[in-house]
């Protein structure tokens, strides 16, 4: 039984870690908490939804996840050039760019709510039979799917950043914009990027989330807070930390929803949450974001 | 000679490993100006950052009028009465000059919450006597007339000058300004040094303390002076003795040839 | 006036209060939170199950409930307010997450998702109201023009420089926070008044997010501008139910287009329409003062 919750947990601590990821990018370089990721989880889902509607018979799973992440993408930098590129250029205060992307944010799940109304869409099922054994074990098939998508994709996201020469852009760029651009790195160029990034894993987890839940416009949102405390309590700004902390999350609210009921376990998460940062502000990672003395 | 009021003893700050300030051991007696002086880099602003508490010392005690105020806090320090200005004008811009002044008084008036928002016959008397003393030192800086300019909206020079008001209102023993005279043109300068005359012949027991770049402000003004380089005391004395030191002029000059 | 323009007053002025505390808060100290609601709902809450149950005047329940939600904002900001501006909004994201399964949690008492309905009417309720309203909204003002309001405006614009002319930053971010709690729960008993039934759906983040667009919409830093903007684009949408445009309600995309106009002020005028001014009496009162030496000056001759 525990091992079953273990894995359910770690799954859904995979997918938390692909939403905390998409935040710890984008906070790491524009050092704000870009909210409208979770708007954008939840259009992702329904563009996969109806794109997975429209072909009979539908397109296999890994196409519509491009398709997503691809719908993902485009959407993030047009968020990008609609609400924060002029705030970039105005060098406005970081409250700001954090009203602009609660309300980018609102909108989005406004316009899902009223163009596709507040039902939820069941996503159709791809496996035949939901659950597999592997000796007297047995594994549901769609966590354990989502949990080797999530992990490869956060694999491929770890190597990008650390081993290629764009990541190694965003990394310099996060701890100094001005020294990168006078060694020649582009910020609006890298900008772009940390905000496709985050889009392709907002589709992602889109996806995954429409698979594992349904389809409906809170969707997102609901799942950005989950992903904004992995991501605070990992330390803002650090991937690995965000990782690390996504899926101690997913397990411990696995278990709490299993021993005291789904309705005491958000009042049990903000609690743990508030002894947490009130021991260590810094999160899991250390790397506190100092504001400039 | 008058009491002293501010003694450092062996101040020591590091920043990963560079040494920023070391060994660092001053005194200034009431009524003194002090400036210290140095080139680029050399721990100034640390210093000043080091005495008012918004950097903790790694090791060395500072004294303040015969108290051990190493381990003080950033709002007690300042609430003692050591007043500061900072390199960039660091205004509130969202307050008008006036309340820019009055807010270096706000901690210290003696109205609570509820008599501010019920608007009680206390907060009339404090809110009275707090802009009264703030008019005043706007008066003394001639800055009366932009009392209720934003100081985002007036001129640099200006800006400075609010600053030396914010600082100077609340009656410090010790005045730490910072740079006063950065960003100031030739005749602003001179301006700067009768206010700062004029502010000693107001202010007569409380010490100033000056970071400087301008030499002809600094000898002009002051009756003592420490020279840092990197980190290091290199001379201290009157200006006299500090113009014909040959490493101050080494260390301002470079080695020449 | 009838009964559905009363309603729309009240409506108004709800929103009036809400955004007041939520003006002390973010305008003045700079403390941007999406958990103001929760306040509204504990205090309803507590206000409404507590006259219903143990047949308390309403009043009485109501103190109860405002010192409530300041005891619970007070706690929640002692370890809340020493983190990074980005925390705290999250944090209060989760407080209203929390306060929300509380309340259904509580279903025996609370009626849980369905909504709590049994409560009293109050006859003459929008001059209680609009009293209210004005109360909160002169003490608002004042508090601006305290010495609280100025030192909650420096802090907000440099912490560091704050601290160093002698203001207690935590200790008045804790304060200026307990205060807008109460304001916020002093709108959440009116709410509950008006509608006659609260439900945890009233009280999420969405109506704090609400909140927070109101304030923006009308200037940063000017109460007059966001009050009239909170009443005004509260009330402005009642006002066009039924309008269709292109065979759509005009009404359901009340929320689509007050999302469109903040990104364009964000963008293109950065501090809301009034942007730190206040609407004020000056110039009426220079006119008086001429008129009034004009006056002098004839009786002079």
């Amino acid at each position: 039984m525990s091992i079953q919750l273990l894995i359910s947990g770690i799954s859904l601590g995979a997918v938390y870690a692909l939403v905390a990821v998409g935040f710890a990018v984008v906070f790491s370089v524009m050092k704000f908490s870009n909210f409208a990721h979770g708007g954008m989880i939840s259009a992702c889902a329904y563009a996969a939804f109806y794109f997975q509607r429209a072909f009979t018979p539908p397109p296999p799973i890994y196409i519509t996840i491009l398709f997503s992440a691809a719908f993902g993408v485009l959407l993030s930098l047009v968020i990008d050039t609609i609400a924060y590129r002029r705030l970039r250029t105005k060098q406005s205060p970081n409250i700001y760019y954090f009203l602009a992307s609660i309300t980018m944010s609102i909108l989005i799940v406004n316009f899902l709510t009223i163009f596709y109304g507040k039902n939820l869409y069941a996503f159709p099922p791809i496996f035949s039979s939901t659950t597999f054994h592997i000796g007297s074990i047995r594994f549901s098939s769609m966590d354990t799917l989502i949990l080797l998508i999530s992990l490869g994709i956060l694999a491929i996201l770890v190597f990008f950043i650390d081993k290629t020469r764009v990541g190694l852009a965003i990394r310099s760029v996060a701890i100094n914009p001005q020294v990168s651009k006078l060694m020649g790195i582009n910020p609006d160029v890298t900008i772009m990027t940390v905000f496709a990034i985050a889009g392709a894993l907002a589709g992602i987890s889109g996806v995954l989330l429409a698979m594992k839940l349904s389809v409906y416009p809170t969707l997102g949102s609901q799942m950005m807070i989950k992903g904004f405390v992995a991501s605070v309590i990992g330390g803002l700004g650090s991937l690995s930390g965000a990782i690390i902390a996504a899926i101690f999350l997913g397990i411990f609210e696995i278990f709490l929803t299993f021993y005291l009921g789904s309705l005491s376990t958000p009042i049990v998460l903000f609690g743990a949450m508030l002894v947490f940062l009130a021991v260590r502000p810094s999160g899991i990672a250390g790397r506190f974001a100092q504001e400039k003395v | 000679m008058k009491p002293v009021i501010l003694k450092t003893t062996n101040l020591h700050k590091n920043f990963g490993g560079v040494k920023a300030v070391s060994d660092f051991s001053f005194e200034v007696r009431e009524g003194e100006i002090l400036a210290i002086i140095g080139p680029n880099g050399a721990g100034k602003t640390t210093i000043f950052n080091l005495l008012s508490k918004i950097y903790e010392p790694d090791s060395g005690t500072i004294e303040f009028d015969g108290r051990d105020i190493t381990k003080t806090s950033q709002i007690d320090v300042a609430r003692l009465g050591i007043s500061r200005t900072f390199q960039n004008a660091r205004l509130f811009t969202g307050l008008n000059v006036l309340d820019n002044v009055k807010v270096a008084l706000d901690y210290n008036a003696r109205y609570s919450l509820i008599e501010a928002m019920l608007m009680l016959p206390r907060r009339w008397k404090y809110e009275k006597e707090t802009s009264r003393a703030a008019k005043e030192c706007l008066e003394l800086l001639n800055l009366y007339e932009y009392a209720d300019k934003r100081p985002d909206n007036l001129p640099y020079g200006l800006q400075r000058r609010v600053e030396i008001a914010r600082a100077l209102v609340v009656n410090p023993k010790v005045l730490m300004l910072d740079e006063p005279a950065a960003g100031l043109n030739p005749e602003e300068v001179f301006q700067l040094m009768d206010f700062l005359r004029e502010i000693r012949e107001k202010y007569p027991e409380t010490a100033i303390l000056i970071i400087e770049h301008r030499m002809d402000l600094v000898m002009n003004i002051c009756e003592y002076i420490y020279v840092q380089d990197f980190g290091v005391t290199i001379a201290k004395g009157e200006p006299a003795e500090i113009q014909c030191n040959p490493h101050v002029l080494k260390a301002y000059l470079g080695e020449e040839d | 006036m009838t009964a559905y323009q009363l309603s729309l007053v009240m409506l108004a002025c709800i929103s009036v209060i809400t955004v007041s505390g939520v003006f002390t808060m973010t305008s003045l100290a700079g403390m941007f939170s999406l958990g103001q609601a929760a306040y509204m709902s504990i205090c309803a809450y507590l206000t409404f199950v507590l006259a219903r149950y143990l047949d308390w005047p309403i009043w009485f329940t109501a103190i109860l409930g405002l010192l409530a939600s300041g005891l619970v904002a007070f706690i929640i900001s002692l370890p809340a307010l020493k983190l990074r501006r980005d925390y705290f909004a999250l944090l209060s994201v989760g407080f209203g997450e929390m306060v929300g399964a509380i309340v259904i949690l509580l279903g025996k008492w609370t009626n849980a998702a369905v909504g709590f309905s049994k409560i009293p009417k109050v006859n003459g309720l929008v001059w209680i109201v609009l009293g209210i309203t004005v109360l909160i909204v002169f003490m608002v003002r004042n508090l601006k023009y305290s010495r609280f309001g100025r030192m909650a405006i420096a802090l907000k614009t440099d912490e560091i420089a704050a601290r160093s002319f002698g203001i207690n930053v935590y200790r008045l971010k804790v304060k200026i926070y307990v205060i807008a709690s109460i304001i916020a729960g002093v709108g959440g008993i009116c709410f509950g008044l008006r509608n006659r039934v609260i439900a945890p759906d009233s009280f999420d983040w969405s109506l704090s997010a609400e909140m927070q667009i109101l304030l923006f919409f009308g200037g940063t830093n000017s109460l007059s501008g966001s009050a009239v903007s909170a009443a005004s684009l509260k009330v402005l949408p009642e006002l066009l139910k039924g309008v269709k445009l292109f065979g759509m309600e005009l009404q359901d995309f009340k929320t689509i287009i007050y999302c469109v106009l903040i990104i364009l002020i964000i963008n293109f005028r950065t501090k809301g329409l009034m942007g730190e001014q206040e609407f004020s009496l000056a110039p009426i009162k220079k006119l008086a003062k001429k008129l009034n030496r004009q006056h002098k000056k004839e009786i002079a001759k």
